[in-house]
Parts: C-alpha cells; sequence; structure tokens
C-alpha cells in the first residue's frame, strides 16, 4: 500500500442515473406504501364496521330477549349463532372474564335480586372458562369507564382474527334483575377470521410492489435514455470537440441545434472553437514574437538577436517570365520549405517582404540555430532546385543589438526588430550571391570553434558603411582560412 | 460554489414555506376548539328533583348526585294526552354534580359534572343532547361521542326504575327526572 487511494468517480450519466432511480424507487415507494397502507386501512376499517354492525345486532338481540325474562333463548340464540361458520367465532363474557351462560351465578344473582326462583339453576354446570392473560388488558380497556368497543388482531390455530370486545351496559332497566352495583356486565367477543383476506391483501400488495418496480426500472431506463440523449450525449459531445482542441484539431463542432441551455452551451462552445481556430490561422500571418508580446506585453526594449536574411536571387527576371499562378506557387513552396526550417530551428518568422524571409532568433545559442537553419536552406533550395525551377537564394547573418517592440500605428502594428544588425544582415542578404551565405564578424565570434564551415575574414563594402566590414562566409565544406579581400568572393 | 450554496439556501427556504403552508392549511382544517359548554354559575340553577339522589345506578354507583336546570330547560314542552311526551329546547343545559361519597359532608365538594346540553344540529349530539363530563379541579370538559351515557339515557324514554318511573312509556326526551314528576319519585322511595 503506498497510501495513495484512488476514488472512482461516478460519470455525469451514471449520477443522473442514480438521481433518477432514488426519485423514482423513493417517489414510486412511497405511492407503493401509501396504495398498502391504504389498501390496510379500508380492509380493517371494513372488517371493524361490520364487526361492530353485528355485535350491535347481536346486542339489541340480547337486550331484547333479556327484557322479558327469556334469558334461555337468548342464551340458545348466542349458542346458535357461534356456530354459523368456522370462519365466525362468538364468545360472552362477564367483566371479570369468565364466560357467560356456563354455570349458575348469573342465575342465582338474578333470582336473589327479584326475591323468587326466576330461572332454575342449571343441574349440570361446566367450570366457566376464562380469558387467557394476553386479553385480560384489553377486556379492562373495554370495560372502563367509559367503556368503548375495542378491536384487535388475534392469531390461534394458524389463523388471523380480526376481534372486538363490545361492552354490555348494566342498563336501568337491567338493574332489577342484575343490580345496581355495576355499570358494565361484561363484552360480547365477535371474532372473524380474516386469514383469507389477509392473504389476498399480501399477494395484492406484493403484485403491487412488483408492478411498481418494474415500472420504476422501466421509467429509470426511459427516463436514462431520455436524459442521455438530451444532456449527457451532448456535454459528452462537448468535451470530445475540447479535446481535439487541445490536440490541435480545430476543425471539429458540436451538432446540437435547439434553442435551449445545451443548445446555447454547444453554440457558444462552437463558437469559441472557431475563435481559436482563426487565433491559430492567424499564428501563420503574424509573427510569435507578435503575438508572445501580445500576451506580455507591449514595451519596447533593447537585446541582443540574431538576425536571418534570405532573399531570392534573379527573382525578378523570373516573374517576367512566368505567369502569375506559377510564380505564388514557385515562392510560396520556396517560402514555405524555408519557413519550416527556421521554425524548426527554434527561430521565429518576423515577416516575409516579398520574396525576402526576416527571421529572429533569441537566446545564447542564437548565432548557432542561425547558421544551422541558413545551412539547411540552402541543402534544402539546392536539393529541390526542380521545384523551385532552380531558383536559389543568399542569406545574410548578423547579431548584435537591436531594439524589439512594436512599430506601427494604433490600428496596424508589427512586433519587430530595429538596429544596426538587421541592417547589417539585410546588407548582407543583398550582398550574398545564389547559395551563398554570409555572417558579420559578431555572429562568427559566437559561433564554436569548429561548428560550422567558415571561410573568411573578407572585407566587403556595406551600402550605409563607410568603413568596410569584416564578412565571413559559410561554405558547404570546411575551407581553409586567410585573409582575403571580399571583393574577390562576395 | 457560491452558486450551489444559494441554490441550497433558496431550497431550505422553499421546504420552510412549504411545511408552514402544510401546518397552516392543517390548523386550518382542524377543528376550531369549542367554547366553554357549562357555565360557571350553573350551581345557582335551579334543581329538577327534590329527591336525594344517594341511591345506587350503574355509571354513577352510589355518589350523591344533585341534578341542576337552567331557565330555559324550564320551557321544556309536554304534550296533552296519552303520550304525555316531553321535549326540552335547544340551548337547555341540565348539569349533575358527583360528589365522592353517598353521603358527603357540608363542607365536600363535587368531584365532577356531568352534563347534557340540548344541541340537535350539532354533529357531536346523541339523541339530540350532547353529552359532557367535566373535571371540576381542572376545568377541562370532555365531550362524549360514543353511545354509554345516551345507551342509559334512552331508558328515560320507558318505564324505568327511577323517579317517576315512566310507566306509561312517554317520551322523556332522555331525561329522568322531568321536572314535575318527581313526586311519584318521592312516593316510591326506592331509588
Amino acid at each position: 500500500m503506498d497510501g495513495t487511494r484512488t476514488r472512482r468517480s461516478l460519470g455525469l450519466a451514471g449520477r443522473i442515473n442514480l438521481v433518477v432511480v432514488m426519485t423514482l424507487v423513493l417517489g414510486l415507494g412511497l405511492v407503493a406504501w401509501l396504495f398498502a397502507a391504504s389498501l390496510t386501512s379500508a380492509r380493517e376499517s371494513i372488517v371493524d364496521r361490520n364487526l361492530q354492525h353485528e355485535s350491535d345486532i347481536l346486542y339489541l338481540s340480547i337486550e331484547n330477549f333479556m327484557m322479558p325474562g327469556e334469558a334461555p333463548i337468548a342464551a340458545r340464540f348466542f349458542s346458535e349463532v357461534a356456530g354459523l361458520g368456522s370462519g365466525y367465532r362468538l364468545g360472552l363474557y362477564r367483566r371479570n372474564g369468565e364466560e357467560a351462560f356456563s354455570d349458575n351465578a348469573t342465575i342465582n344473582t338474578v333470582n336473589a335480586n327479584v326475591g323468587r326462583i326466576r330461572f332454575q339453576p342449571r343441574s349440570a354446570t361446566v367450570a366457566p372458562s376464562s380469558m387467557g392473560i394476553p386479553e385480560r388488558p384489553l377486556l379492562e380497556r373495554a370495560t372502563s369507564i367509559p367503556p368503548e368497543s375495542v378491536f384487535f388482531m388475534w392469531k390461534e390455530g394458524g389463523k388471523t382474527y380480526k376481534r372486538v370486545y363490545r361492552p354490555l351496559l348494566n342498563l336501568p332497566k337491567c338493574t332489577a334483575c342484575h343490580g345496581s352495583d355495576h355499570t358494565i356486565r361484561g363484552v360480547i367477543d365477535l371474532r372473524a377470521d380474516i386469514s383469507d383476506t389477509l392473504r389476498a391483501e399480501t399477494v395484492t400488495v406484493a403484485a403491487s410492489a412488483s408492478g411498481f418496480a418494474l415500472m420504476s426500472i422501466a421509467l429509470a431506463a426511459i427516463i436514462g435514455r431520455l436524459l442521455r440523449a438530451v444532456v449527457v450525449d451532448p456535454v459528452l459531445a462537448i468535451g470530445r470537440l475540447c479535446l481535439d482542441v487541445t490536440g490541435g484539431d480545430f476543425s471539429g463542432r458540436v451538432d446540437v441545434e435547439r434553442n435551449d441551455e445545451i443548445g446555447g452551451l454547444a453554440s457558444t462552445v462552437n463558437g469559441m472553437v472557431e475563435g481559436l481556430r482563426e487565433r491559430y490561422e492567424l499564428t501563420k500571418y503574424v509573427s510569435v514574437g507578435t503575438i508572445s508580446s501580445l500576451a506580455s506585453g507591449q514595451d519596447a526594449r533593447r537585446v541582443e538577436r540574431t538576425l536571418l536574411f534570405t532573399d531570392v536571387r534573379g527573382f525578378t527576371s523570373y516573374t517576367e517570365k512566368h505567369g502569375a499562378e506559377a510564380i505564388l506557387a514557385v515562392l510560396n513552396r520556396l517560402l514555405d520549405n524555408q519557413a519550416q526550417i527556421i521554425v524548426g530551428c527554434g527561430g521565429d518568422i518576423d515577416k516575409f517582404v516579398g520574396d525576402e524571409v526576416v527571421a529572429v532568433f533569441s537566446g545564447d545559442d542564437a548565432p548557432v540555430r542561425a547558421c544551422d537553419a541558413a545551412s539547411k536552406i540552402r541543402a534544402a533550395v539546392s536539393a529541390g532546385a526542380d521545384l523551385y525551377d532552380s531558383l536559389a537564394v543568399g542569406i545574410g547573418i548578423s547579431t548584435g543589438q537591436v531594439v524589439q517592440g512594436m512599430v506601427g500605428s494604433s490600428r496596424r502594428a508589427d512586433f519587430t526588430v530595429l538596429g544596426d544588425a538587421v541592417n547589417i544582415a539585410s546588407r548582407l542578404c543583398a550582398l550574398a550571391k545564389p547559395g551563398q551565405i554570409l555572417l558579420c564578424d559578431c555572429t562568427r565570434d559566437r559561433l564554436p570553434s569548429g561548428a560550422f564551415p567558415i571561410d573568411g575574414p573578407y572585407k566587403a563594402r556595406l551600402k550605409g558603411k563607410a568603413e568596410r566590414q569584416t564578412v565571413y562566409i559559410m561554405t558547404e565544406s570546411p575551407a581553409a582560412g586567410g585573409k582575403k579581400e571580399a571583393g574577390d568572393e562576395a | 460554489m457560491k452558486r450551489d450554496g444559494s441554490a441550497s439556501n433558496c431550497g431550505m427556504l422553499l421546504a420552510c414555506a412549504a411545511a408552514l403552508f402544510i401546518a397552516s392549511y392543517a390548523a386550518s382544517c382542524a377543528a376550531p376548539p369549542r367554547p366553554t359548554l357549562v357555565p360557571d354559575g350553573y350551581r345557582s340553577w335551579s334543581l329538577t328533583t327534590n329527591v336525594r339522589l344517594d341511591y345506587p345506578i350503574p355509571g354513577h354507583e352510589d355518589r350523591y348526585r344533585v341534578i341542576q336546570m337552567n331557565e330555559k330547560g324550564f320551557t321544556f314542552t309536554r304534550a296533552e294526552g296519552p303520550s304525555g311526551r316531553v321535549d326540552f329546547p335547544e340551548g337547555t343545559i341540565i348539569a349533575k354534580d358527583i360528589f365522592p361519597t353517598s353521603n358527603p359532608g357540608p363542607t365536600d365538594l363535587p368531584v365532577m359534572l356531568t352534563a347534557m346540553i340540548k344541541a340537535p344540529s350539532d354533529p357531536d349530539a346523541r339523541g339530540g343532547w350532547l353529552w359532557v363530563i367535566k373535571d371540576l379541579s381542572s376545568g377541562m370538559e370532555t365531550l362524549q361521542k360514543g353511545d354509554f351515557c345516551v345507551r342509559c339515557h334512552a331508558n328515560a324514554n320507558e318505564a324505568h326504575p327511577y323517579g317517576s318511573k315512566n310507566p306509561g312509556g312517554a317520551f322523556s326526551d332522555y331525561v329522568f327526572f322531568v321536572p314535575g314528576r318527581q313526586s311519584a319519585a318521592s312516593s316510591t322511595g326506592a331509588y
């Protein structure tokens, strides 16, 4: 372990899909939950209401049997209703939890209250069954003051019941037989088997949840695909275009024709790439020095530079003999080749003046690179004589202090160099014969010994200079040195 | 980043606004609280019966009871003839003080008040009456929306063991002790 953690980031498409899926799962999950809850609530409401109505009917039935003193009929009625079906159970409990109609306790109480044998005690009785412990709190709740019907779920024998404890009041008209010392006589215990209903409800909820899940997946896929088409793909296309631009390819464009934010972004990026392309194209016409000066400021400064001038020899007479298209074709090939060599040697094309190239080299090894460029230009032009209709160039190189800065008007200016070294390079170029490279002594002095085959020194009269100047000739092969008159060679 | 922060704040504001809207909407849907149903001066009202109500009955056991009714209640109507139907006017309040024992001393105060308020159009009315239990120590009134009170008092509309016993089973508007009938109760001495 090097302690470096790589964290995989989720892409835009992944994030959008994640948000979509989470939204759908939460949204549809909430809907599914509400559906299940409302289904359960509706079922419970219906079951409870039915139980309440049934217990009301039973209550009134018992009350109406009891009042005329027909308790045995009430007991038989109760017994028969309890046996109506397997899914339906019925019980009657005293408030102490003992099952009613099972012993002589109530009969004895009634007989005592009315002061006579109103009902004959049962000859055979069974011990009253009592409620189980879990039911006691519910019984107490149902028989508290004020009493209330208590509904609850109950599981027994693998079945699920909905039960209700319906309190039986000791009404004033009941007190003659049952006494006035209590308010609640007991409860009706009515239970309905809802196992099948619950099973059907579970199946319905499961089917609905599955449907919602499938719908979530389908919607996520559709929305994800839609978002991919509407958002992700255009963004990815914009990203690819930016990568192309970074690699120098300005030809691409994002094809998004829409009147929305993405369309606006694509249009802006296309405009930006077009602007970058135009600026890139501009570098062909404007020197690197000009461009860099725009970036770094336009203050003039005095610096040492090596100037390289080339000029096509006999070009004026060539133009008189050839058509314009042929002239431009040959000239452009010639200038392009020279420009490539100069740039390859670290030089900056300052300007093209007709068939003349003006290049500037900077840095400590500027004279070496300028001479290297000149040598390569001469070799290239010589080797490509067929391409250039046997035209040749003369080359002048000078090194010295120059003033570098913006020259021109506020509307049109060049970042160029001025000074004696520029003039000398220009004069040397003018003096050079076809295929000849002339160097000033300042350049020669800055070349490592033996780096180039140099012949000279020679003395040459340059226009604008009162004194004859020391000049060297870079030959194509090493030559014996010796002081000569420039007029002999140059 | 600023844009994210402002977007988050905006979301919070929207959430708060939504919560406030839901809360205010829920509050507007909630039923307004009821005014006090039984006025404090009810003990100055006239009694509905001169029977000493200290015998046990379901609902109140053997705790001593005193029943008062407001003036409007005494304008009840009683039909002529055999039916003898009794109807109390809307706005009738019958207040029943419940004492802690069957034989309270002169300094003993009631612990609870149960009341019937005639309000047939009230959705919470049962048998045309609102049934109220008031905790006299806290003053809290609880409306009885179940059938506990009305089910017992429904016996007043048929023959019953209290007061006049209503032997003819005349409709008595859920009131056991209709003023003017208590002499029968006095004579029975049963309750």
